[in-house]
């Protein structure tokens, strides 16, 4: 009995159950639609649980987690198209250099507090795009085109949608789980502890600025990783569709939405407004591509005024009036 | 070797001068009591010896070395902790998640024991502070959802628990009913004669003079006055810093 919430029993097999249904999603909706919806929805859920380790557990807002999703994807590209490296290495120094950058900005933009960290993220995410668009380097605003390479197992790219799917499926599965793991452990509750009050934190002996790092740290591998795997689904990046501020936002909405520092927040987040941008877009047309955004801003809006904590709140609200109600009878 | 030695210490906010020149020391296993007016800078010469703030003059040793400059979480993993006057804990986490989050931070690998989660050693400990307090029962309740003066008490199983050298109460019996004030009085006694190290800051008197060998005043800053708590309380200079004649 160590108070650290146990595994619940039923969690697990839960777990494992929904992965399995979703395993065959592919072979119950064979046209590519669906399948990209959950294939965008699962990169969602990587980059939001990547974001919640930060801003949800440490309480870190950061709006610029989209600078490491820009240097996963340009680094293994860049190293496929100029070294012929294969992808599933690729990603390895793609995770590296975003790592080794967030240390950098950790160490720089700590000492802001709250909201300034945030801006100064911000700032970082805008300055990056605009170096990329001038830098001869990464090939200015043009980006990089993937072309066709064989034997695709190697190179990470195939005309059906079905292998991305199952990379997607399991990467975000781990993410979730390895979100979970931290959350049940030792070192979430140091972070929920730095997040809630860092000075009491600091005055019981916790080094919260190395802690921090570490979030930031797995928070752009992470992100890092979904970058590279964008890059390969997609065949194309470019600045514009990297770096721009509305992915940035949405990085942090997903989360925030379904509620930041749980586990399903991120999951939950994703899994209501992606399909709702998704399905929106393609039903609405051409005329509607704004729809979604109409949408979300009523979301937020609903969820910042009568339930902060989100989706992941309103479920927990709702469960607790109704185990109240059970035992009042 | 005296355990803390203050020398001079010196803090100012911009023209205001919080604490002026305080020299004080105390020996390993003495209950020391910090006392004064409202506003004279009794916290926040405990914030400058914890490294909270930053001094602005003077030095502080703990154990002969000194604290200065230090950061707060390397002060306390040198072996000083620290109550608040308001209780802060995590109301988010449970108490027993509480206790775990006070842990000894200071041999720790960094990425091992949040990995690992708790050894038992550490495990027994927190049971057993837990239990010196009385709040076994509550060990998984939310800490937000008990009582102000079961948040006290866990405060302080949480700051025992990394069996510090030294420890710094600051107002541990303010804002709790009489009961909860004997109750915690007769902790602190139990923790005096378990030789552990106290420095009190106290409003309330009998308190102190229950448990403090040795008192320092402070009016406006500056250490007016020091002795057993008897002397002290007849000394006029203390009189009228408190009464105003």
């Amino acid at each position: 009995m160590d108070g650290i919430q146990k595994l619940r029993i039923r969690n697990v097999p839960a777990f494992f159950g929904f992965l399995g249904c979703l395993a065959l999603y592919p072979w119950i909706f064979t046209d590519p639609f669906p399948r990209h919806v959950m294939i965008i929805l699962f990169m969602y859920i990587i980059l939001g649980q990547a974001w919640n380790i930060l801003g949800g557990y440490s309480g870190q807002i950061s709006i610029g987690n989209h600078i490491f999703f820009a240097l996963g994807a340009y680094t293994s590209t860049m190293l496929l198209l100029k070294a012929g490296l294969p992808p599933w290495l690729g990603v390895i120094p793609g995770m590296i250099i975003a790592s080794a950058s967030a240390v950098f900005i950790g160490q720089i933009c700590f000492d802001l507090r709250g909201h300034y960290f945030a801006i100064a993220t911000l700032g970082l995410a805008e300055i990056t795009a605009i170096v990329f668009v001038n830098w001869n380097f990464v090939n200015r605003a043009f980006g990089f085109q993937i072309p066709a390479m064989k034997p695709p197992n190697l190179y990470v790219q195939w005309t059906s949608k079905v292998p991305y799917y199952y990379i997607a499926l399991i990467l975000a599965a781990a993410v979730v789980a390895f979100v979970w793991k931290i959350d049940r452990s030792t070192l979430g509750i140091y972070l929920k502890a730095i997040k809630e009050d860092e000075e009491r934190a600091k005055s019981l002996g916790i080094d919260s600025r190395r802690y921090k790092l570490l979030a930031f740290v797995l928070s752009a591998v992470m992100t890092a990783l979904a970058g590279t795997f964008y890059a390969q689904y997609v065949l194309y990046i470019d600045p514009d569709s990297l770096l721009n501020l509305e992915f940035g936002l949405l990085i942090i909405i997903l989360p925030m939405v379904g509620g930041m520092g749980t586990v399903l927040g991120p999951v939950l987040g994703a899994g209501v407004l992606i399909p709702l941008a998704e399905y929106t877009r393609s039903v609405f047309g051409g005329g509607g591509r704004g729809v979604h955004l109409l949408l979300y801003g009523l979301i937020i809006l609903l969820i910042a005024v009568y339930e902060p904590r989100g989706l992941v709140g309103i479920y927990r609200r709702i469960k607790r009036r109704y185990t109240k109600t059970k035992t009042s009878e | 070797m005296k355990l803390l030695e203050i020398a001079r210490l010196t803090k100012r906010f911009g023209g205001l001068v919080a604490v002026d020149q305080v020299d004080l020391s105390m020996e390993r296993g003495e209950t020391v009591g910090l006392i004064g007016p409202n506003g004279s800078g009794k916290t926040t010469l405990f914030n400058c010896v914890t490294g909270l703030y930053p001094s602005d003059g003077g030095q502080v040793l703990f154990r002969g070395e000194g604290l200065s400059g230090l950061s707060p979480h390397r002060v306390a993993q040198r072996g000083l902790a620290r109550t608040f006057q308001l209780a802060r804990i995590f109301k988010e986490l449970t108490l027993y998640q509480n206790m775990i989050s006070a842990q000894r931070h200071d041999r720790e690998n960094f990425l091992r024991t949040p990995a690992r989660g708790c050894s038992p050693g550490v495990s027994r400990r927190i049971e057993s502070w837990l239990e010196f307090v009385g709040l076994t029962g509550l060990k998984d309740e939310l800490a937000g959802e008990v009582s102000y003066g079961q948040q006290k008490l866990l405060e302080f199983a949480m700051v025992l628990l990394s069996d510090p050298e030294l420890l710094l109460l600051d107002e541990p019996t303010s804002g709790v009913n009489p009961i909860m004030i004997d109750q915690i009085a007769s902790l602190i006694r139990k923790l005096h004669d378990q030789g552990k190290t106290l420095f009190i800051i106290e409003h309330n008197m009998k308190v102190v003079s229950s448990l403090c060998e040795r008192v320092f005043v402070l009016d406006y800053g500056k250490k007016i006055a020091e002795g057993t708590p008897a002397e002290v309380q007849q000394n006029s200079r203390v009189i009228e810093a408190y009464f105003g004649y």
